[in-house]
């Protein structure tokens, strides 16, 4: 998976999580996920986080959620560092 | 050998049977039994040497820690009243419920004394009393007198069945009545290991998971927060056997998508209540982790009611009332119902407070004739277990907190631009709701804007997760609003 296509799917996966129109230019790297951002509440970023590890077969430990769960280009680095992470195990 | 009639008493004579059980483990801090006994007198003693005594309504801000449990039972020891408030609530929540409870001092910590400054500030005290956990001092032992088993230990905050809050006060005696009865049914003493991760500051984590592990001879783990690596880990290192918990974390666990496989073998009992649970996740928690998540029903003026255990094949019930509790399906006009009929759900029990604080009004539309009722539906099967198949009250249930929608509603009022609002909740896989807000709006408004308004006066659990802007909405004639409609 390139690194476009995981910005594409991660980008459908927090507009969908979102449950409101965002047109999908205005979601950026520096997109604050909560806050006058996106506005999610901790809760919802967690159903979030979780979505994203169904969609992309990830996990993320505590402090790894935390991190990710400020930006969207703070969760597109933690996605692009696990999925390219498994895929280096697979090809070891 | 007769029953102890206080918290105080119980806990005297839980540390004589268990003074080598360790019954508090807070991360690296273990307190043993006696310890406990000994960091309440002196925390009572500082009570009694602030000028607090019998009667006085203390507030708690505390996260779930040792210090919560060791203020609690010294706030009780003094004959006072403990007030749980939740570290989750904005300022403006904060000094709400403050003045509401009546509070004439509060206990809070380092990390969140200045939140508690302001939300005394707010509430026009500034001068109250203020006492922080983590110092106290053997110096100062409590020469009280102890409590008795009808003074009241417990004022928490409850909405009813209706929106307004109102406050439960539980004696001491309502409070040992719950407690032996849900330990005596769950088989919960020395040897025990109990997850306390649901928030002290509720019913369900501090009369299920603090009070029934410490009066239980039991090891008490807390856990400040949930987090399902953490938890996951202090149930494996610390082998937990009982975890008391609500849908959202147990549906977290069984759904985690762990990278090396999770061991949760030590756990016999998981109880999940505050919300309904899903079979469906009870059963994917068994699949991975071998134990069945079952139902507990109870309410903030009752505590527990019924509990299911060991019916794997009903997973959809909230069990058998527990032993001293009756519990009555009831029709429109308070006529008994029979079995697998749907009906109002009546509950006589002597764990239950008698009436709402200073609210005649809402005391008499909820308490009737020594029965309350919580404003739940339900049946019973031929088994004379309780299914609940709904509320007749309007709360949405988000992650094990239950979000009043007219508070939402109120604040979203507020806003200049708002003309009308309304909330609901909606489901989710996980098993809770979400909050959805409907607005109609005096000019054109950013939804986000409208979401950081809410963030400045609510606490998180109760913000709308989406907006949506209507030109109009559905209400009656007198201006009633029709939810189901919306």
């Amino acid at each position: 998976m390139t690194g476009v296509d995981i910005e594409n799917r991660l980008k459908r996966v927090v507009l969908d999580h979102l449950g409101r129109p965002l047109p999908i230019d205005e979601l950026r790297r520096e997109t604050s996920l909560y806050g006058r951002g996106l506005g999610f509440s901790s809760l919802d970023l967690v159903s979030l986080l979780v979505a994203v590890e169904e969609t992309f077969d990830i996990f993320f430990d505590g402090e790894e959620m935390s991190a990710a769960a400020q930006t969207f280009g703070a969760l597109l680095a933690a996605v692009e560092c696990k999925v390219n992470a498994s895929a280096a195990e697979r090809d070891a | 050998m007769p029953e102890p009639s206080t918290l105080h008493r119980a806990l005297i004579l839980t540390a004589e049977r268990s003074s080598d059980q360790p019954a508090i483990i807070d991360g690296s801090v273990t307190l043993g039994y006696n310890q406990l006994v000994n960091a309440v007198e002196s925390a009572a003693g500082q009570l009694e040497r602030a000028g607090l005594s019998a009667g006085a309504n203390i507030g708690m801000l505390l996260p779930n820690s040792a210090e919560f449990a060791i203020w609690f039972f010294a706030i009780t020891r003094l004959a006072a009243v403990a007030v749980p408030l939740s570290e989750a609530l904005k300022t403006r929540e904060l000094a709400t419920h403050i003045s509401h409870a009546g509070v004439s001092a509060l206990v809070t910590n380092r990390a969140l004394r200045e939140t508690a400054v302001a939300a005394l500030t707010d509430a026009d005290q500034p001068s109250m009393p203020l006492l922080m956990a983590g110092q106290e001092s053997l110096d100062h032992r409590c020469t009280a007198r102890p409590p008795s088993a009808d003074d009241p230990a417990l004022a928490l905050r409850s909405s009813g069945s209706t929106g307004v809050p109102k406050l439960v006060m539980r004696t001491h005696r309502n409070l040992l009545f719950e407690t032996e009865r849900l330990t005596e049914a769950l088989a919960m003493g020395p040897g025990d290991r109990v997850l306390g991760v649901a928030p002290f500051s509720h019913v369900n984590g501090l009369m299920r998971s603090l009070v029934a592990a410490v009066l239980s001879g039991a090891t008490l783990v807390t856990r400040a927060g949930f987090e399902r690596s953490d938890v996951a880990r202090v149930i494996r290192d610390q082998r937990i056997s009982v975890f008391v918990g609500v849908p959202f974390m147990f549906a977290m666990l069984a759904d985690a998508r762990w990278p090396t496989p999770v061991d949760l073998s030590s756990l016999r009992l998981c109880l999940s209540a505050s919300a309904p649970l899903k079979p469906a996740v009870s059963r994917r928690f068994h699949d991975r982790y071998g134990c069945h998540v079952l139902q507990l029903y109870g309410t903030t003026e009752t505590g527990s009611i019924a509990v299911n255990l060991g019916a794997a094949d009903a997973l959809e019930s909230v069990g058998r009332p527990l032993p001293g509790i009756d519990v009555r399906i009831v029709g429109e006009s308070g006529e008994p119902l029979p079995p697998r009929t749907q009906g109002t759900i009546g509950i006589l029990s002597p764990a239950a407070a008698t009436g709402y604080q200073g609210s005649t009004e809402a005391t008499g539309h909820a308490f009737r004739d020594g029965w309350f009722f919580p404003g739940d539906v339900g049946f019973i099967d031929d088994g004379g277990r309780l299914h609940l198949v709904g509320r007749t009250s309007l709360f949405i249930n988000r992650g094990g907190f239950k979000v009043n929608p007219e508070e939402v509603e109120s604040v979203l009022a507020e806003h200049p631009l708002v003309r009308d609002a309304a909330v609901t909740g909606v489901d989710t896989d996980a098993g809770d709701q979400r909050i959805r807000a409907y607005v109609v709006v005096d000019a054109p408004c950013d939804e986000t804007a409208l979401i950081a308004f809410c963030r400045e006066r609510l606490a998180d659990y109760k913000l709308p997760s989406t907006i949506e802007f209507r030109a109009s909405l559905p209400r009656t004639v007198t201006g009633k609003l029709l939810r189901a409609q919306l």
